[in-house]
């Protein structure tokens, strides 16, 4: 089980919107009291997508089909519309409900089997300002081998060779530095074990915090990731810095990033890396 | 031999028969499918589909004839015919009536006239103004949209501007099968009037009384509302499976009862209703055109719908065993106007 960044907290309100997740389509929503609620975007009646339909006055998701309601908190169907009202809904109607956490401005969903835990804030500091997404021809494995082999290059920075990059590793989470060309700063990456949640902090020379990045990556399907991508700089002057951002002018991230440019184009043709699971193996020789 | 439910449980699980319930699977043999409306069809051939089989349609003089392969090709490709022709390459049973062109899906041998369906309120000659019919086409496979308008509830909420939403102060569900038939009659008291219908009555609630007649192995579907005070809606749509992913519905309007702007203007709201209808039908036909575990749940207004599919998997195995034959307990041309209703006199 692992717990998904399936959507920014920003985006979600009491509209549904249907996200996918592997083999998971769910349907995240706000209730009441502007919870963030996860049930799978499949009616148990008909079958039809949940996320078509609208949240009620009361914070219950309704279908669009035939207007069955569900509790997103328990999953439980409570209404069945056209039913009088000593007609009982049997407990036994459930629409499967998925846990949420929202953290750091990411709502993160628990989905798969097993037990999964939920790190510790690792953005607590950061607010972001644009946000998107796009979606990549790649293996979501491809791609977190990619993203850790050399998270600079995988956004486009010019980084000095991976060999010169340090790397640290705990239970949940990588954390990897790599010094710019030129000495213009430094850029350091926490990548979340499981899900691959990567946030990336770009440094100047003195040490001053300039970009934020996070890069979200989400399998789709076989040979597809959605990467969802929220970036916030400090101040224009610095942003427009050559030095810090020399190939990629920072005005034009958001353009490449929802292009999926940088990201397709840092996927090279031989993905030859060491597998995700030897990783703390490939990250320990990296040291 | 008919049966029927009348049945008061709420809610029920369905059954694990359903569980198997794999639409889009098996094309159901040996029956007339209406695949065309006839002014559509002049010199110039046109195609459709039935079950992926395909069907040039043409007219040759007051004749209309229709063949596996365009009629250009038709001389060179006599002897390439399927079993659908015989062999010939052109299908020997073609019908003209109500408008449409009835074309026979299965062994020529078995080719009945009278087993067209009977539908009560379309003149035999089909001449209904331009606006009266039209094509409205389904991203799915035909069974979804017969089991859509079996729960005529989902109209309550996907189409509730137009027709109305789902409160009344009564609503009572009955069927009756046959072996190759489904009717459905649905009862309601104090609905709302729709926006639909503001212009045919000036009453804020109606009662309506709708029927839903559909033949099983062609989808095609009779349909007649009745709403007191207000129209009598009466709706041939026949959904025409072209393949598990694509429903042909060739529909034609009759609305007697309301003033001339509102017959007139009614059945324009086809279109908008086969959209709505659309945008659920195609997300479902996915996840039903594969095997799953999942059992589907039902309240007491899915009865229609849970017998449709107990009917459909009866018809099915029969055919799998050879049986292409039309049990005693049904006629598919018999006069159904008493059974939705329908003073056949008045048209």
């Amino acid at each position: 089980m692992t717990w998904w960044p399936l959507a920014w907290s920003a985006e979600l309100t009491s509209r549904p919107v249907a996200v996918v997740s592997g083999d998971s389509a769910i349907v995240l929503y706000r209730g009441v009291g502007g919870a963030a609620l996860a049930l799978e975007d499949r009616c148990p009646h008909r079958r039809a997508p949940l996320s078509l339909g609208r949240v009620t006055e009361s914070g219950m998701l309704q279908c669009g089909y035939h207007g069955w309601t569900f509790d997103g908190g328990s999953g439980r169907c409570v209404k069945i519309p056209n039913l009088r009202d000593d007609e009982p809904v049997p407990a036994a109607i459930k629409a499967h409900r998925y846990p949420v956490v929202e953290r750091d401005g990411v709502v993160f969903v628990e989905v798969g089997s097993g037990a999964a835990s939920l790190p510790s804030s690792l953005l607590g500091r950061v607010k972001f300002s644009c946000s998107g997404q796009t979606e990549l021809s790649v293996e979501h494995e491809s791609w977190m081998r990619i993203l850790l082999h050399s998270p600079g290059k995988a956004i486009g920075l010019p980084v000095l060779d991976e060999d010169d990059l340090s790397c640290d590793v705990d239970e949940y989470a990588v954390s990897i530095k790599q010094v710019l060309k030129n000495g213009s700063g430094v850029v350091s990456t926490q990548v979340l074990a499981a899900s691959g949640f990567a946030l990336f902090e770009i440094f100047d020379s003195s040490g001053r915090l300039k970009l934020w990045v996070s890069l979200a990556g989400i399998p789709l399907a076989k040979g597809k990731t959605l990467v969802r991508w929220q970036f916030g700089r400090r101040g224009l002057r610095s942003v427009l810095d050559p030095l810090l951002v020399k190939r990629l002018p920072a005005r034009y991230w958001p353009v490449h990033v929802t292009q999926g440019l940088i990201l397709q184009s840092a996927i090279p043709a031989d993905t030859n890396f060491v597998r995700w699971r030897d990783l703390s193996q490939w990250s320990c020789e990296r040291k | 031999m008919t049966s029927s439910v009348q049945d008061s449980s709420v809610v029920r699980v369905a059954s694990d028969e359903s569980r198997q319930w794999l639409p889009g699977r098996f094309a159901l043999k040996d029956t007339w499918l209406p695949v065309a409306h006839t002014p559509h069809i002049s010199a110039r051939a046109i195609r459709r589909e039935v079950h992926c089989q395909p069907y040039y349609l043409w007219r040759d003089g007051a004749q209309i004839r229709a063949a596996e392969f365009h009629p250009d090709e038709l001389m060179h490709n006599r002897d390439k015919g399927s079993e659908f022709t015989a062999g010939t390459g052109e299908y020997s049973a073609v019908v003209e009536r109500y408008g449409y062109a009835w074309v026979w899906y299965g062994n020529p041998a078995n080719a009945d006239i009278e087993l067209i369906p009977d539908v009560p309120y379309l003149p035999r000659d089909g001449k209904l103004p331009r606006n009266m019919w039209g094509t409205v086409v389904f991203d799915c496979t035909y069974e979804l949209t017969c089991e859509n308008l079996l729960d005529m509830t989902h109209s309550d909420f996907l189409h509730s501007k137009l027709i109305g939403d789902s409160f009344s102060e009564d609503d009572q569900v009955s069927v009756e099968t046959t072996s190759e038939t489904i009717h459905m009659v649905r009862e309601t008291r104090g609905r709302k009037v729709g926006l639909a219908q503001r212009w045919a009555t000036k009453s804020k609630f109606q009662d309506m009384r709708s029927h839903t007649f559909i033949h099983l192995r062609s989808g095609v579907t009779i349909l007649h509302g009745q709403f007191t005070p207000g129209m009598s809606v009466r709706l041939f749509h026949p959904d025409v499976p072209v393949s598990p992913y694509r429903t042909l519905n060739n529909y034609t309007f009759n609305p007697k009862d309301a003033d001339f702007l509102t017959r007139n203007i009614f059945p324009l709201m086809a279109p908008i209703i086969g959209a709505q209808d659309n945008s659920m039908l195609s997300r479902q036909n996915p996840r039903y055109l594969q095997p799953s575990d999942r059992i589907d749940f039902s309240s007491r207004f899915d009865k229609a719908g849970l017998m449709y599919r107990r009917s459909m998997k009866a018809l099915i195995e029969r055919q799998k065993n050879g049986d292409f034959s039309y049990l005693s307990d049904c006629d598919p041309g018999a006069d159904i106007a008493k059974l939705i209703n329908v003073d056949r006199e008045r048209g």
